[in-house]
């Protein structure tokens, strides 16, 4: 293992930038080259797709439009998510033999600094769920990594605050009630450090993530500067995040997938036939194993109401059986095979 | 702590950087999947792609990628070759990979190109077991619990 790990504190720096980097840092990385954290904030607001997301099944392209947000697709996993100047990034490029090779010992490992900086400040946080951060039982980040050549990448970040219109507005709703229940599940399941400790400034945070930082990988922490090589896979990677085809391999398939908000919180959409080929859409909140609302079009059975409250995985078969039952048929659908 | 007992069927041959599981057959054809560690120290696979049939690929080159825990990672090929046939099954149904490992969650069937030389450095026969135990180890080490 190199002597120490290389902090580069990036301040305020562009969207495009605070994806590219931890993008160009990994593509560079080899034996000589240092372990890195990077600390960074976005100046503009923008839209980020994990790697296995299609825009066109996440995004409404006409509200996107409107709302003038660039997208950029990340090379690392996890959901879509809106990032603006109101967010401080962490980001992790190790070289792999330095990390555990399960994803979850992975995130385990990296993301005991911000939960313990959080628990600093006297709030009630904890690690769910693999990679999720929580505060009073709350999402209060959003987490992703994978392997990029010899690194292994994790990124997070602080919501100091969080825009969930814009978030809202954006997802593509594939059916009406689907945007309402999405909004308010983010709302409730999406929280924030001006709502749980509105004194705190990003510059104490970033303070305090960065004293762990040292101890908690028993390694000296150096502040350093970006390569000419690593600046020039920077800009590199401006152009690459841009691109949002589809992943190099061709064989991926593209399926009707839930809206994750958060831990267990899933939006779920099902296309359903009606007899004389009328087609109605039901939308359904699953939350914590349990189906938590549901919204369905007229010419859809009342009784699925009936299904709130219910446990999934019964609840799933029960709702299907009532459709069927009903004489409509499930053409496309979001919750899991029974 | 109790060690996990992991699956390596003897007849196949296994990549030690990767934890890839080769099949050989009597023809130049091989079928490739991710072996019993592999899969453990990944978790449940939430997606996989795999590149198209004809791709020629080098050994070490990627052949897919792969999402765990929301981790994306690679999948390497474990010789030189062409793709001849992708398993649509698992990049439909990731979790089939994992459920079987060594049947029907295979990933590729390739024409490998050189494999007199390249299969030498594949693992299989005797060298398994201590190849297994050294793995084991290795990866205790880095925080893996087995």
């Amino acid at each position: 293992m190199s002597a120490a790990i290389r902090l580069l504190r990036l301040g305020t720096v562009p969207g495009w930038m605070s994806q590219a980097v931890y993008h160009a840092l990994a593509e560079t990385m080899h034996s000589d080259r240092p372990d890195t954290i990077v600390v960074c904030t976005p100046n503009n607001p923008y839209l980020c797709l994990g790697y296995f997301q299609h825009s066109g099944d996440v995004f409404d392209k006409t509200a996107l439009q409107k709302a003038g947000i660039p997208v950029y697709k990340r090379r690392i996993g996890g959901g879509a998510t809106y990032l603006d100047k109101d967010q401080l990034f962490y980001q992790f490029i190790f070289n792999n033999r330095h990390v555990p090779v399960s994803p979850e010992k992975s995130y385990r490992h990296f993301l005991q600094v911000p939960l313990e900086t959080l628990q600093h400040f006297g709030l009630e946080s904890r690690l769910r769920a693999v990679n999720e951060l929580e505060v009073n039982g709350r999402r209060i980040a959003g987490i992703g990594g994978g392997r990029i050549g010899e690194a292994s990448v994790v990124v997070g970040n602080f919501l100091f605050d969080f825009d969930y219109e814009t978030m809202s507005r954006v997802w593509r709703a594939p059916c009406p009630g689907y945007r309402e229940i999405a909004r308010e599940a983010l709302r409730q399941r999406v929280y924030t450090l001006k709502d749980c400790a509105p004194q705190l400034q990003p510059d104490e945070v970033e303070a305090e993530l960065i004293r762990r930082f040292s101890a908690h990988f028993n390694q000296p922490v150096v502040e350093g500067t970006l390569t000419p090589e690593e600046s020039q896979a920077i800009v590199r990677w401006r152009h690459k995040l841009t691109d949002l085809s589809e992943t190099e391999c061709e064989t991926s398939i593209h399926r009707p997938r839930p809206l994750k908000i958060a831990a267990g919180v899933f939006v779920h959409h099902g296309a359903c036939v009606l007899p004389g080929r009328k087609e109605r859409y039901v939308s359904v909140l699953e939350q914590d194993g349990r189906i938590a609302r549901i919204m369905a079009q007229d010419g859809l059975p009342r009784r699925l109401k009936e299904m709130e409250n219910h446990p999934v995985p019964q609840a799933w078969a029960a709702l299907e059986a009532l459709l069927v039952q009903s004489g409509i048929q499930v053409e496309s659908k979001t919750w899991p095979q029974n | 702590m109790a060690q996990k007992a992991f699956e390596f069927p003897e007849e196949l041959y296994y990549d030690k950087n990767h934890h890839m599981w080769v099949r050989k057959d009597n023809s130049a054809t091989i079928v490739v999947g991710i072996d019993a560690i592999g899969l453990d120290n990944l978790g449940d696979l939430a997606y996989i792609t795999l590149r198209p049939e004809g791709t020629v690929v080098k050994k070490g080159e990627t052949v897919g990628t792969l999402e765990a825990a929301k981790m994306t990672g690679d999948v390497f090929a474990p010789v030189s070759g062409r793709i001849i046939a992708v398993n649509n099954a698992c990049v439909e149904n990731p979790g089939l990979v994992n459920s079987d490992a060594y049947g029907k969650g295979w990933l590729l069937t390739m024409e490998a190109v050189n494999w007199e030389e390249e299969s030498s450095q594949l693992v299989h026969g005797d060298d398994l077991e201590p190849w297994i135990a050294a793995e084991i180890q290795r990866l205790e080490n880095q925080g893996f619990d087995a």
